[in-house]
């Protein structure tokens, strides 16, 4: 089951992310990645969100009770384990 | 008939080529020490460095003012060719993570085929390739690509980017799985047109939702003829840098 990821935009209504699911990173990991710092985010099965985008710019969600919130690029990447290398000299 | 012979010392007088003949094989107790200006050589009789393994001396660099050294260490092998005029140090190496071609010191790592170099990796980090280009010059790559469906809302295929967001009717972000050094790079967009829209793309920014590029993700607003937001059919976008 494909994952789109949801969050509010600061003008109103919603951005949908549509993860890349041969990236390597889980979509929880995505949506804490690739939503913008401090925004609530919803990750939700694509069947959910409709097709008909005739009125997409009014779309909406209810972020009362979101399934995390973000980290930001940056940040996140410093939550990921390093690669540990032996530096030949 | 197996034996042993136990030798303290080996002299010979400079006059006289001095030759052991050893039918299986030569054991040390200790550290052995090969001690002089002379050089060491297996499978050649005319050595051409310090340690000469193998019989060809034609190898580029390799001649007689050159040291090879073949180091084996516990967790990290090394092949390791010196030229002592340039002090151009080359090796092959590994360890328990990858393995390692490189040049020690400040120059130029070159690969040649059929004589003729075709592809250098600049001691600046620059890689140069000829590929039909007519030299050896250096290609700045591709650094993210998507190829991303506006009917289905799916990534088709791509590389460098985690994800699309979709942020209104022909307002994207493309974000990338590994962030780019900063957000002065080409971005070449194109699109299917959806029906009878013409599309247009336009990446950089600010865009209609107020994004403008940065290392992080490409801000993308695409329109039709009548300078309307329009979702295309499909979306392609490449990042060089």
């Amino acid at each position: 089951m494909t994952k789109r990821i949801v969050y509010p935009k600061d003008g109103g209504g919603i951005a949908i992310i549509t993860p890349n699911p041969d990236c390597g990173i889980p979509y929880d990991q995505i949506a804490l990645k690739d939503v913008p710092v401090g925004k609530p985010f919803l990750i939700m099965d694509t069947v959910d969100v409709p097709t008909d985008r005739t009125f997409r710019d009014a779309w909406d969600a209810d972020f009362s009770n979101p399934d995390g919130h973000a980290l930001g690029h940056f940040a996140w990447v410093e939550t990921q384990p390093k690669e540990e290398s032996e530096s030949v000299k | 008939m197996a034996g042993t012979i136990i030798v303290d010392r080996i002299e010979s007088d400079a006059s006289y080529a001095s030759t052991i003949n050893v039918a299986n094989k030569i054991t040390f107790s200790n550290t052995a020490n090969f001690v002089g200006a002379g050089n060491v050589s297996i499978g050649n009789s005319n050595s051409q460095a310090k340690v000469h393994i193998g019989s060809s001396t034609t190898a580029p660099g390799f001649g007689t003012a050159s040291e090879m050294v073949y180091n084996i260490g516990a967790n990290q092998p090394e092949f390791l060719v010196r030229q002592t005029g340039s002090s151009v140090v080359c090796s092959i190496a590994a360890d328990s993570t990858g393995g390692y071609v490189r040049t020690a010191t400040n120059h130029d790592l070159r690969f040649i085929t059929n004589n003729t170099n075709q592809m250098n990796l600049t001691a600046g980090g620059l890689l140069q390739f000829n590929s039909g280009y007519g030299s050896v010059a250096t290609a700045y790559g591709c650094r993210a690509w998507v190829k991303f469906s506006g009917i289905s809302n799916s990534i088709v295929a791509s590389g460098n980017f985690s994800s699309i967001t979709d942020q209104g009717t022909g307002l994207y972000r493309a974000n990338f799985t590994n962030n780019l050094v900063d957000a002065n790079y080409a971005v070449v967009t194109a699109a299917q047109p959806n029906g009878y829209a013409g599309a247009a793309l336009g990446a950089g920014g600010p865009n209609g939702a107020g994004d403008s590029n940065t290392n992080t993700y490409v801000a993308l607003e695409c329109r039709n003829y009548t300078n309307n937001n329009n979702e295309p059919n499909e979306l392609f976008v490449a990042v060089f840098r």
